[in-house]
């Protein structure tokens, strides 16, 4: 848990009041997305933080999918889900929506 | 100065609303470090009944305004002691060795708190998960946020849980500009040094200096390593415990006289009762054993009642009432179906809590006190209010485990250390009750005129 908490710290200068934002782990992990939704909640206050998972379960990509941030813990994905704003080795931070 | 230090630092103001009460001359006999820890204590309570009321009102918070607010509801408790006597100081005796020794293990254990915070040992996930995020939340919203409360995706930070320990973060969070994080699991450790600072003065009215040095310094060795070992820094364990212990020590001990004592203990159950759900059975528990069992109280049970438990209804009545205003709910959500009863899992109840609490130092911290319970030889009716009180506690908590119909173990597991924690503290306090009582006997014996 402790590198998906430590990315979340380093993005919060880079998401603004407001904004909707969800952590998603790379490759998919319930479990893990649950306890990082709530890590997301209490370190990004004043964000919209759509869960990916709840109690262990996954959501509906609808919930989540139109999010304009994307916290992702893990491995960068084969394709860019956005425009890239950081990169650990925790994992990266996205920008998504129209380019 | 950092947000930290500054946010712990907001923490120095809750004794300001607590002044008018505990500057009665009814306290005078209790030290002034215990009595500067008590009125910081009330503070806590006003300020937080304060900020529930600002929020049921619509009215946005402010350090100023609140603190005034809660002055005036302190200047209100100070009204219902006003016709008290005095308090007579307690003789002084000697510390000699044993209390030298206590103080030092008392030393030691809030020491070794704040060092196994500092590094990061004790903090508790929950402080993460809802106790830190809602305070940041209704701090940045200057009340109680119910919109964040009524989110369906936040289920977990449980709304109905009773606001003090979010309300006072709030507060600190509004005077430092922002929650640090690292600061609020420095409570654990501080909460507990207040507690060990003010506890041997009060148990000086139900005992001798060195047996009250020694039962507060059992007790608080027990909670540090409690504390410690369950990870319960920033959470809202250790002011849960601080308000039960407190509250206890003030009912056993007779050094403030009535009616002074039963609003002072009153306001610490409402204390325990705002803080955590289980707060509430344990102040009605130990506000009827009281009734039930005075100590060095001549006025009956109808007088008394209303002084122990007018803070708990009120400062209750305010958070529920926000609850219900803002279509939040009614009361507490409970687990399961209530009375609905898994006696099935009775045994796998009975052995996943005597695990837990082997887990925490070999259940050491539960047997010492009990050990040395045994050993003071207790007259059951001098213990009755912290015996009874531990006992109502268990039972109220082996019944909300047998609630669930899925497997309880886990659930168990990573709360039982925590929930179990005041009956260590309160078989503590039950030394204290069985070594004056066996005091008062010797006393009346003493007194008796020799049969011819």
């Amino acid at each position: 848990m402790a590198p998906g908490f430590a990315l979340l710290r380093e993005t919060a200068p880079l998401i603004p009041n407001g904004a909707s934002v969800v952590a998603r782990t790379e490759p998919s992990d319930p479990t893990a997305e649950t306890y990082f939704h709530r890590f997301a909640v209490a370190l990004l206050p004043g964000r919209r933080v759509l869960p990916a998972a709840l109690y262990g379960s996954p959501m509906p990509p609808e919930i989540w999918r139109d999010a304009e941030y994307l916290v992702l813990i893990g491995g960068t994905p084969a394709k860019p889900p956005g425009l890239l704003l950081l990169q650990t080795s925790e994992g990266s931070l996205w920008r998504r929506g129209p380019p | 100065m950092s947000a930290g230090f500054l946010w712990l630092a907001a923490w120095l103001l809750l004794p300001i609303p607590g002044i008018p009460l505990l500057a009665h001359a009814a306290f005078a006999g209790l030290p002034r470090i215990g009595r500067a820890v008590l009125a910081g204590a009330v503070g806590a309570v006003l300020i937080s009944f304060a900020m529930t009321l600002f929020a049921l009102a619509g009215v946005a918070w402010s350090i100023g305004g609140v603190i005034v607010a809660a002055l005036v509801l302190g200047l209100l408790l100070r009204v219902c002691v006003s016709r008290a006597p005095s308090g007579e100081a307690a003789p002084s005796g000697r510390l000699r060795v044993v209390g030298v020794l206590a103080a030092g293990v008392a030393g030691s254990a809030v020491l070794a708190a704040l060092l196994a915070t500092g590094v990061g040992a004790t903090g508790s996930p929950d402080l993460v998960f809802f106790w830190g995020a809602k305070a940041q939340q209704f701090a940045a919203l200057r009340t109680i946020d119910a919109a964040f409360l009524r989110e369906p995706f936040l289920l977990y930070v449980n709304a109905d849980y009773p606001p003090l320990v979010t309300n006072l973060y709030a507060f600190a969070t509004i005077a430092a500009g922002r929650f640090p994080w690292l600061a609020a699991t420095g409570t654990f450790p501080l909460i507990l040094a207040a507690l060990a600072l003010a506890l041997p003065g009060i148990l000086r009215g139900a005992t001798d200096r060195r047996r009250a040095s020694a039962v507060s310094a059992l007790v608080v060795a027990a909670l540090a390593v409690i504390g410690i070992r369950a990870g319960i820094a920033g959470n809202g364990d250790m002011p849960l415990l601080f308000f039960e212990t407190l509250s206890v020590a003030a009912l056993l001990s007779t050094a403030v006289p009535q009616p002074a004592r039963d609003w002072l203990a009153g306001s610490l159950l409402a204390g325990a009762a705002t803080t955590k759900v289980e707060g509430l059975p344990f102040a009605l528990a130990a506000a009827g054993l009281a009734l039930f069992f005075p100590r060095g109280s001549s006025d009956s049970a109808p007088v008394r009642a209303p002084r122990l438990l007018t803070p708990t209804v009120l400062t209750l009545s305010a958070w529920f009432a926000y609850g219900a205003s803002r279509h939040l709910f009614l009361g507490y959500s409970r687990q399961g179906q209530f009375l609905d009863l898994h006696l099935e899992l009775l045994g796998t109840v009975f052995r996943s809590v005597a695990a837990a609490l082997s887990s925490i130092a070999g259940g050491l911290p539960w047997l010492v006190p009990l050990l040395c319970l045994i050993a003071a030889r207790p007259r059951l009716r001098a213990a009755a209010l912290p015996l009874g009180t531990a006992g109502a506690l268990v039972a109220f908590l082996l019944f909300t485990y047998l609630h669930r119909a899925e497997d309880p173990r886990l659930w168990i597991f990573w709360s039982a250390a925590r929930v179990f924690s005041p009956v260590a503290a309160l078989l503590g306090l039950a030394a204290t009750g069985a070594l004056a009582g066996r005091d008062e006997a010797r006393a009346g014996r003493t007194r008796s005129p020799s049969p011819e």
